[in-house]
């Protein structure tokens, strides 16, 4: 890197680091781009800068943009609709296969905004497959969660969730309809969970998801005992 | 970063949208479109051309996720810096002819709380420990410039309005602003 950075001009560094402040500015940034595209020591010089500064956006709290910005996204790319490449490999078909669509349904929810369906059954006696996610009180989305209800399986991926303090834990349930007691489906750590959902539970029966906030390693009486944080409906 | 220790698989869903993982891109959008509007918006500082621009910003990062490898930094130092710029040419061009006014430039303090300035902020939140020391070590105008710059776009021009000095005076800050902080952080030479 010594060497290559040494090929750089006092004015192209001083350009280079401009360039990434946004200063430099008309003719100088455009032709300071152009020559970007095939001068690799000038982009490592600018890489290093715009390292060297990302920490300046620490300070910017996330804005949740409007849904019809992905779709118009979505739109623009074409997207293979959640269709992954061919894999290789058993084990990472059903990973991307899994998350695809897991994600391809979040994005869903977050661009109508209500309740979608990620596969409509083909026959109305078919359990659904469906994806929801549970938000905070500014919209962010924290977990999203796929119920499988034909095979009772289902899965969670942490978004942008935050661990909670050491002596307590997020216990996820499955609350159902006609006041009958809500049915954990256990504790949400780490990035992903899988399980199967009770045996009890059916599609029809199921009113929301919720989280609440347990002591360490679960609610000690099968029944939610702190504060419940997270509440998403089902979409059915 | 914090970025990629907090949303470690980044690396992955972007490798995935350089094999046309839709899904990946869905994934990708969901863990840090939030944090990219919000950058986008501080430097645009209008809803609508802040759409535009994270629309554009993810278009491009989509189309360009192949070329993506390490040499171009952190996945979220990538993503962000493509957004700063699609940003900072579509402030330019908005601006183009428009002469800022001493108003306009102060309209910026107030999406903050009381007390704490976005200066402030942006020295007193850096992730980066070093990066928060080495701006405590610049005179306070040349850290003004270089935060106002780099978070909310500003010009030199503007730069000049906002602290009653001379465009060449605060050509000068910049560049000992930048020169100093480079020494302070070091990288990118070793």
């Amino acid at each position: 890197m010594v060497v290559m950075t040494e090929a750089l001009t006092p004015l192209q560094r001083e350009q280079a680091a401009e360039y990434v402040l946004g200063t430099l500015q008309g003719a100088q940034r455009v032709a300071f781009e152009r020559a970007l595209a095939d001068n690799d020591d000038l982009y490592a010089e600018v890489v290093a800068w715009e390292t060297r500064l990302i920490g300046l956006t620490d300070s910017i709290e996330p804005v949740v943009p409007p849904p019809h910005v992905w779709r118009a996204i979505e739109k623009a790319v074409a997207l293979p609709a959640g269709r992954p490449e061919a894999p290789k490999t058993g084990w990472w078909q059903s990973l991307v296969v899994w998350r695809s669509l897991a994600a391809a349904a979040l994005l869903a929810l977050l661009a109508i905004g209500i309740p979608t369906l990620l596969q409509p059954p083909p026959a109305p006696e078919l359990p659904p497959v469906y994806s929801l996610v549970l938000r905070d009180s500014a919209q962010q989305p924290l977990w999203m969660v796929v119920c499988d209800w034909r095979t009772h399986q289902f899965t969670v991926n942490r978004v942008a969730a935050a661990a909670p303090d050491a002596e307590k834990s997020h216990e996820l349930w499955l609350v159902r309809k006609d006041d009958a007691a809500p049915l954990s489906l256990g504790l949400l750590q780490g990035d992903e969970l899988h399980g199967a959902l009770p045996d009890n539970a059916n599609w029809r029966g199921t009113k929301a998801l919720a989280v609440s906030l347990e002591p360490a390693g679960g609610s000690p009486t099968g029944l939610p005992t702190g504060p419940v944080l997270y509440v998403a409906p089902t979409p059915i | 970063m914090n970025e990629t220790q907090s949303t470690p698989s980044l690396d992955h869903l972007l490798a995935r949208c350089a094999l046309a993982d839709g899904g990946a891109f869905a994934e990708l959008y969901a863990a840090t479109s939030a944090k990219l509007f919000a950058v986008v918006l501080r430097i645009l500082k209008n809803r609508e051309l802040a759409e535009d621009a994270l629309q554009d910003v993810y278009i491009r990062i989509w189309q360009s996720a192949a070329d993506y490898h390490a040499g171009r930094g952190a996945v979220m130092t990538w993503m962000t810096s493509i957004a700063r710029y699609r940003a900072i040419d579509m402030l330019r061009r908005a601006n183009a002819g428009i002469k800022v006014s001493a108003g306009d430039a102060d309209a910026v303090d107030t999406q903050h709380a009381p007390g704490a300035g976005p200066v402030e902020l942006a020295v007193q939140q850096a992730d980066n420990a070093r990066l928060t020391a080495c701006l405590d070590e610049l005179d306070p105008p040349r850290r003004t410039c270089l935060v106002l710059a780099y978070c909310d776009g500003y010009t030199h021009d503007e730069l000049s309005v906002k602290l009653g000095s001379p465009v060449g005076t605060i050509k000068s800050w910049i560049r000992r602003g930048l020169l100093a902080l480079k020494a302070c952080l070091g990288g990118g030479d070793d």
